[in-house]
């Protein structure tokens, strides 16, 4: 017997062990999960193939745009901010200027938009929007009634607090000041699957995308309140948030700002066509963030 | 073969998904378990991963790419089930029995759970290194390309992990009578 263990005899045998072989059930299941799920469409030249790591996520004051993230979002009230008036009918005419997003339950007209509201967003955003889409609390939605159904959703949102776990949530908050916190969390959150944290662009701006599903095989009925959790409203409010199902893809791009990060989303779930999922991938590529000019923290 | 697959994959074709998967399901198995060093969480990673690759084949534009993307992918999912609640059960370790040690490459059943000791005390990422650079061989550079990381930090990383297994290994040989008396 050896004296002294071979450091690299005792390494490489140790990793020799173990199984080499996925069960046939996981390849069943892993074939049975496909056969429900469609593939994602690629949103822009932006995105990139290359994965960074979690150790890049520190962008500092680089802007991060995060895009949607799927779910649906329950507010207490409306949303209201500077310029923001609300109105029954949508506007007339698109104009040169854009035009403030809209409080309340509104059908839009196309055209460019703005948001100014700091209670969604740390600096302007603005973006195109095609006939047909309506906003509620800041959320833009189209193709239903409601944005807990619609086949696709934009928003942007202020993120202070990620649950720990989407199902298990309740009592598993974690607050959140700077973007990489935000990210970390995100990437992290039990009863998930995500892909990422990547490093992406949007409108020149640095950013870092996560997209992010359910767990395969999660069952809603077994979580907290029978509901799936991704984030509260700010405060934190939980009667308010992020809500998301099995089978929606969440694509969620991070934007550090002077004020602190907050996040743009998109929702798209497996009842969207394919022109509403090339619409929402326009609606992401004509959004641009001005952090020139970020907007003051919300007066308390 | 595996472009060919990745093509019509790509397109939308699932059978050709599937049978890529069980092209590459069983070495992402090996690295995810030697990674999580627990059988069933290795199994989800594996499963999620591959799922995940479904999703996103679309962003895929090097054919030729399909496995590190995919150990890319997989190694995130390994960190990520890491980090998740962990499930309260008792693990049963089967230790292979003292005539089989030597076949296996240990002297004794003390080395052997001394060297697993050692492993488990290691971060998931000093974990993924080694076994991408040990386990599969790699040259450092794919060893970086899979982990995603710069070549630099892929040297260091490997470095110190290596280091510190050594000095958990040299520190428990230091205390041989807690070892022994944990196999009573």
């Amino acid at each position: 017997m050896s004296a002294r263990p071979d450091f690299e005899r005792l390494m490489e045998s140790f990793l020799e062990e173990g199984p080499r072989a996925l069960p046939v059930s996981s390849y069943d299941a892993v074939r049975t999960a496909i056969d429900q799920k469609r593939q994602r469409f690629v949103f822009g030249p932006w995105r990139e193939e290359q994965i960074m790591s979690a150790a890049r996520i520190a962008l500092g004051a680089a802007a991060v745009v995060l895009l949607a993230v799927i779910g649906t979002r329950f507010l207490p009230g409306v949303i209201s901010g500077p310029g923001a008036t609300a109105s029954p009918t949508p506007a007339s005419t698109p104009t040169s200027s854009p035009l403030a997003l809209p409080a309340g339950h509104v059908d839009l007209a196309s055209g460019t938009y703005l948001i100014t509201d700091t209670a969604v967003a740390k600096a302007p955003v603005t973006f195109d929007l095609p006939g047909g889409w309506t906003t509620e609390s800041a959320i833009l939605f189209k193709g239903a009634a409601s944005p807990r159904d619609a086949p696709i959703v934009f928003a942007t949102w202020v993120i202070d607090n990620v649950y720990g776990d989407a199902c298990q949530w309740q009592g598993s908050l974690t607050p959140v000041t700077t973007a990489a916190e935000l990210v970390d969390a995100l990437a992290t959150q039990g009863s998930r699957k995500v892909v990422g944290p990547t490093g992406v662009t949007i409108g020149g701006a640095p950013a870092t995308m996560l997209e992010m599903s359910v767990a395969d095989g999660l069952n809603r009925a077994t979580c907290d309140a029978a509901t799936l959790r991704s984030w509260p409203d700010p405060g934190p409010d939980e009667s308010g948030g992020w809500r998301t199902n099995p089978g929606e893809v969440q694509t969620v791009y991070v934007i550090d700002t002077a004020n602190g990060p907050f996040v743009v989303m998109t929702t798209l779930r497996q009842t969207a066509t394919a022109d509403q999922a090339n619409e929402l991938r326009a609606l992401v590529e004509s959004v641009q963030v001005d952090l020139e000019s970020p907007q003051p923290p919300a007066t308390q | 073969m595996h472009a060919a697959l990745v093509d019509r994959a790509k397109q939308g074709d699932r059978e050709a998904f599937d049978a890529l998967a069980r092209l590459v399901g069983d070495e992402c198995m090996a690295i995810a378990f030697r990674i999580l060093r627990d059988a069933d969480r290795a199994d989800d990673a594996v499963q999620s991963a591959l799922i995940f690759a479904w999703t996103d084949l679309k962003a895929l534009r090097d054919h030729d790419r399909f496995v590190p993307w995919l150990h890319r992918i997989l190694t995130r999912q390994c960190y990520a089930e890491a980090r998740r609640a962990r499930r309260m059960h008792a693990e049963i370790r089967v230790l292979p029995r003292e005539t089989q040690l030597e076949s296996i490459g240990y002297d004794t059943v003390v080395e052997r759970d001394a060297i697993e000791r050692a492993f488990r005390r290691l971060t998931f990422e000093q974990r993924a290194i080694l076994v991408f650079r040990h386990y599969l061989g790699l040259p450092l550079d794919d060893v970086a390309d899979r982990l995603a990381i710069p070549v630099g930090t892929a040297k260091s990383r490997l470095y110190h992990a290596t280091a510190a297994l050594r000095a958990s290994l040299e520190a428990d040989a230091r205390t041989p009578t807690t070892s022994e008396e944990q196999l009573a």
